[in-house]
């Protein structure tokens, strides 16, 4: 029904209760901007689904920002302080490239908090390794040692550093001095970078089969130094996963 | 309604009813529950005795919330304190264990009934894929609760999910911190989480579109099952296991039943993604298009051999994967990856194998057995129930009675005397008898007496009375 034809019909009620003056002044003042001739059907329409589509583009912007929370969920272990940070050993030293033995293992948390809750959470642990001197353990700088995430990359056990153990490198052939071992099903890992070379765990597929590792330094008084890593799977590893290594 | 008919005088009677009649207003208005007067076979409903073994694991898991953490260092010990300290703790969380089995089981019986007798028909496919979805999630709820224990079992169950996390093409690293955390600390509280309330919240939410709008329950069988989850319990109670020590293997360990088909996968030593994901998500797959491929007008699984002989091969991988799954190696003097390992050329061909057999004796069967019934009428055959006279229903309904204040004082004794799992055995048995006894005096029905005395017999008063309230 148009607009016209509304203006023409009778109102019973104008009749009886209201005064007439007023209403043909309020309902002039409404359809007078109207054209004669009504809008054709799809322009109408296409207005119509421009608004929905306007929106629906609303509602999406509005739903967007709500997708980085997605992060909250993926949280790195470590999240909360990442710094540089020394070594501390069983009796309360901090490890030293003058006195740590080459060929010997200590385990220690990082980031250290000193809370007994964090500091013992497996994912927290690492195993720093000063190398066999056959594996470059003799040099006096950060080559010499390596740090790694305990928990082995099959299915999260603790893996243990065995001392003066000789095993072949399958590629290579060569014998390695020092052995990386996982107790639970026996994954070997190459001490000098951390990649599977026997067991379940060398069978998975990489980066599924290095050990995540962090980078060290030596500050000039000797001591060993954790650098804040980035827990990615290019970088230092990503915990309980692994690590791309450069062949 | 037959309460309308007859106004009762009773004051809780007639509070019951004006409740009833007031929830009428409720979203219960579209549910019919039938209380059945007399046996019906529970394999048609199943689904409401998973329903009823849901409830009481909402219960008995609600209540040993208060004395648990999950954390690393408390979790195991909470279970065990729970286990051995806290009083009738240990039949609690016997009752909430066993009962996790029954109801992935009842679920698993529910799927094949309903597949076999094709009610995937009759506009009923959301009913189906929502139940499907249920089902899968009923044994993700069971894994997350076990994983709680925080024991060796908990342990071969956390490296099997991390061994599929891990090995997922693409998202492994994503999806490895967003299930398990960043951490073992953060995993179980994960799990926690998503035991305690994530997934029972999406299970309710998903009852909402899985419940049918006319409902049995059988009060008489409800408790039977109930009285066997018990029974069962006291007769292989839980076992705690040892705590979870990630510095040590896990001693040698199965998981629970319904996963050691796919541990019998993942242990062949091929792509976990593929042996651990990919095929088991294929029966699933299977079951989930079935509906949209089956649209004939067929429902019983006679009348359809190609499908009966699809689910009978199914259940026969099943079958034979998770028994499969059990077996390890005996000789201890080998390493434990070896004892561990199936070979897979031996496993695979053997699967496939069977699964061809099975499909095609029992797809050839059935059409010879068609084609010689071709023309047959089907008859179908109730067995008549028993009934028994009023004299012998007496009689057995005392007896049972007092075979429950037996075993209720029974119960108590062994409670006393800690022996805790007896206990479980009897408060189970006293169930079952009560299941009987609520039988019988349901079926009794009164002997025939000719309508004139029973006439006679009432107050001549009474219809007066009635009239005039009315």
């Amino acid at each position: 029904m148009s607009q016209s034809e509304k203006k023409n019909e009778p109102k019973p009620t104008a009749s009886s209760t209201a005064p007439v003056a007023p209403k043909p002044a309020a309902s002039a003042a409404r359809p007078s901007p109207v054209p004669k001739q009504p809008l054709p059907r799809v322009q109408a329409s296409g207005r119509r689904s421009f608004l929905k589509f306007m929106g629906a583009v609303g509602g999406i912007l509005g739903i967007t920002p709500f997708i980085p929370f997605g992060a909250f969920f993926t949280a790195s272990a470590t999240t909360g302080k990442q710094e540089a940070q020394k070594i501390l050993l069983p009796d309360g030293s901090f490890a030293n490239v003058k006195t740590f033995p080459p060929d010997s293992a200590v385990i220690f948390p990082y980031p250290r908090t000193g809370d007994e809750r964090f500091d013992s959470e497996p994912f927290r642990r690492f195993m720093l390794i000063r190398l066999a001197p056959q594996e470059g353990g003799g040099q006096n700088d950060a080559s010499a040692f390596r740090a790694y995430s305990m928990v082995c990359v099959h299915l999260w056990c603790l893996w243990d550093y065995k001392p003066g153990r000789q095993v072949q490198d399958p590629k290579t052939g060569r014998t390695i001095v020092g052995n990386m071992e996982c107790p639970c099903h026996g994954s070997n890992y190459r001490v000098t970078d951390g990649v599977a070379i026997y067991g379940p765990a060398s069978l998975q597929t990489p980066p599924n089969n290095a050990q995540p590792m962090l980078d060290l330094s030596i500050d000039s008084e000797g001591f060993v130094v954790v650098n804040p890593p980035t827990y990615t799977v290019d970088r230092n590893g990503i915990i309980g996963y692994g690590r791309k290594v450069q062949a | 309604m037959a309460e309308k008919s007859k106004p009762s005088s009773n004051l809780i009677v007639k509070l019951l009813l004006w409740i009833i009649d007031r929830l009428e207003r409720t979203i219960f208005l579209g549910i019919k529950i039938t209380l059945p007067r007399k046996f019906l076979s529970p394999l048609g409903f199943l689904g409401m005795l998973t329903f009823v073994v849901f409830v009481i694991l909402g219960v008995t898991g609600a209540v040993l919330m208060l004395y648990y953490e999950p954390s690393t260092a408390n979790a195991f010990d909470d279970v065990e304190n729970i286990q051995e300290n806290i009083p009738y703790g240990f039949l609690i969380r016997n009752i909430h264990y066993h009962g996790s089995n029954a109801m992935v089981f009842l679920a698993v019986a529910h799927l094949y009934y309903q597949y076999f007798s094709g009610r995937y028909k009759i506009r009923n496919e959301i009913i189906w894929v929502t139940g499907l979805i249920l089902g899968v999630i009923t044994v993700l709820e069971a894994f997350t609760g076990y994983d709680l224990l925080y024991n060796d079992r908990a342990e071969l169950a956390v490296s099997i999910g991390v061994s599929l996390t891990n090995a997922s093409p693409v998202i492994g690293p994503v999806l490895q911190q967003f299930i398990w955390g960043s951490g073992f600390s953060e995993f179980i509280i994960r799990l926690y989480a998503l035991h305690v309330f994530v997934i029972p919240l999406m299970m309710t939410v998903l009852m909402l579109f899985h419940f049918p709008r006319f409902l049995v329950l059988d009060i008489p069988i409800s408790t039977a099952v109930v009285g066997a989850i018990l029974v069962v319990g006291g007769l292989m109670p839980a076992e705690l296991g040892v705590k979870f020590d990630p510095n040590f293997p896990p001693g040698i360990t199965v998981p629970e039943w319904y996963l050691t088909g796919l541990y019998a996968f993942i242990r062949t030593g091929y792509d976990k993604f593929f042996t651990g994901g990919v095929l088991p998500l294929l029966l699933i797959l299977m079951f989930l298009v079935v509906p949209f491929i089956d649209r004939g007008r067929k429902f019983t699984w006679k009348d359809r051999p190609f499908f009966t002989a699809l689910g009978l091969t199914s259940i026969a991988q099943i079958l034979i994967t998770t028994v499969w799954g059990f077996y390890i190696d005996p000789d201890s003097s080998k390493p434990t990856v070896l004892r561990l390992f199936i070979e897979p050329v031996s496993f695979y061909t053997l699967l496939i194998l069977s699964s061809a057999a099975m499909f095609v004796v029992t797809y050839s069967y059935m059409r010879a057995k068609a084609a010689l019934n071709v023309g047959k009428k089907r008859v179908i055959t109730r067995p008549k129930p028993i009934t028994l006279s009023t004299r012998w229903t007496t009689i057995s309904v005392v007896l049972l009675v007092i075979f429950e204040i037996y075993l209720n004082i029974a119960a108590y004794m062994s409670y006393n005397a800690k022996l805790w799992n007896l206990t479980l055995f009897e408060i189970g048995a006293a169930f079952m008898v009560f299941a009987v006894l609520f039988h019988i005096v349901r079926a009794y029905q009164p002997p025939m007496t000719p309508i004139t005395t029973a006439v006679a017999a009432k107050p001549p008063g009474a219809p007066a009375v009635r009239a005039a309230e009315k």
